[in-house]
């Protein structure tokens, strides 16, 4: 991933939507000054996506199909939105991913989303609690709860570093599914990234099924986000 | 049951690294007995403040509790990068049970 902060290339022209005099005589609509115009080279969809989201704090959520598409590299990738969905879509051209926008969260699907996946994330838990949690870990706690309630694992256990001065949420909700519950997190604070992944089985059992990364506490771990 | 912990890295003399920015990851290994039957946690990474101290989130939940009195412990050794070297930290234990977590049993 270290090849990312030596070949990408990105412009990014993102206007701040300053509005002009009203009695200036030649005003820009206010959508022209919100174009999202950028030119990056040798980098791949997700590294374009995961730097918009750093950039503008936009909540994501990206389902990662078993093929890893957002992972090829493109020599150049060329987008002049007049909005992120319409960004997105022209970032996802050819890998079949498609753009959807739930409570704010802009949501990246695969085209081969497996049934398995699809019932995880709108598995609906009775409730949900996390403590004292940074983004990260209510991530973490999130895919505990996906273990015990929605795969049958008899428990779960989780031990998640933090730096100090990151932010940390009670969180308390009902009556809420997966996709929900992981919206509601990378919606607080500095906001973040949710993916969702096919789960994999390790020695040592299952792996989670979905991270959660904030934007202002896992830079790193961003930087070297994987497609599997 | 969760618990918060703040911790902090020392030298083979035990004295204190106060350097911010050592990059922490994190590997975990079964430590002996797997009483309440967790599976292992997912490796996570962190990094230390201006006084070198990370925080730690540490939390379970088993289907055997609240009932039962065993624990799960699990071995976690932790990788440093610092100053551009990798260290691997003596390892710690970490028992977890229905009621409270302990690291190196505190």
């Amino acid at each position: 991933m270290n090849r990312y902060l030596y070949t990408l290339f990105l412009l990014l022209a993102v206007s701040q939507g300053t509005r002009l005099s009203p009695t200036g005589s030649e005003a820009q609509p206010s959508s022209e000054l919100n174009r999202i115009r950028l030119t990056s080279n040798h980098v791949t969809p997700l590294q374009v996506i995961v730097r918009i989201g750093v950039d503008k704090r936009l909540p994501i959520g990206i389902v990662f199909g078993p093929q890893p598409t957002l992972c090829s590299e493109q020599a150049s990738l060329t987008v002049d939105a007049a909005n992120f969905e319409e960004a997105f879509s022209q970032i996802l051209k050819g890998t079949g991913y498609s753009v959807q926008i739930q409570n704010g969260v802009y949501t990246l699907l695969a085209p081969d989303v497996t049934e398995h996946e699809a019932s995880l994330l709108a598995y609906r838990f009775d409730r949900f609690s996390a403590v004292n949690s940074t983004l990260r870990a209510a991530g973490a706690l999130l895919g505990g709860y996906i273990m015990v309630a929605a795969e049958g694992a008899k428990g779960f256990a989780g031990d998640s570093p933090y730096r100090l001065s990151a932010k940390r949420f009670d969180i308390q909700l009902q009556s809420a599914t997966t996709t929900q519950i992981a919206n509601h997190i990378v919606s607080l604070g500095g906001k973040g990234i949710w993916v969702f992944r096919p789960v994999k089985a390790t020695a040592a059992g299952d792996e989670s099924s979905i991270q959660i990364y904030g934007y202002e506490d896992n830079a790193a771990d961003l930087e070297r986000l994987a497609c599997m | 049951v969760y618990r918060d912990v703040s911790r902090i890295v020392t030298d083979q003399n035990t004295h204190r690294i106060v350097v911010a920015g050592q990059q922490l990851s994190e590997g975990f290994t079964y430590g002996g007995s797997n009483g309440l039957n967790l599976p292992l946690p997912t490796p996570e990474s962190g990094d230390t403040n201006d006084e070198g101290i990370f925080g730690d989130h540490l939390y379970d939940c088993s289907s055997l509790c609240p009932a039962s009195t065993a624990t799960t412990n699990i071995t976690q050794t932790i990788t440093d990068v610092f100053g551009g070297t990798t260290y691997t930290l003596t390892p710690n234990l970490l028992v977890y049970a229905c009621g409270n977590i302990t690291v190196d049993g505190n």
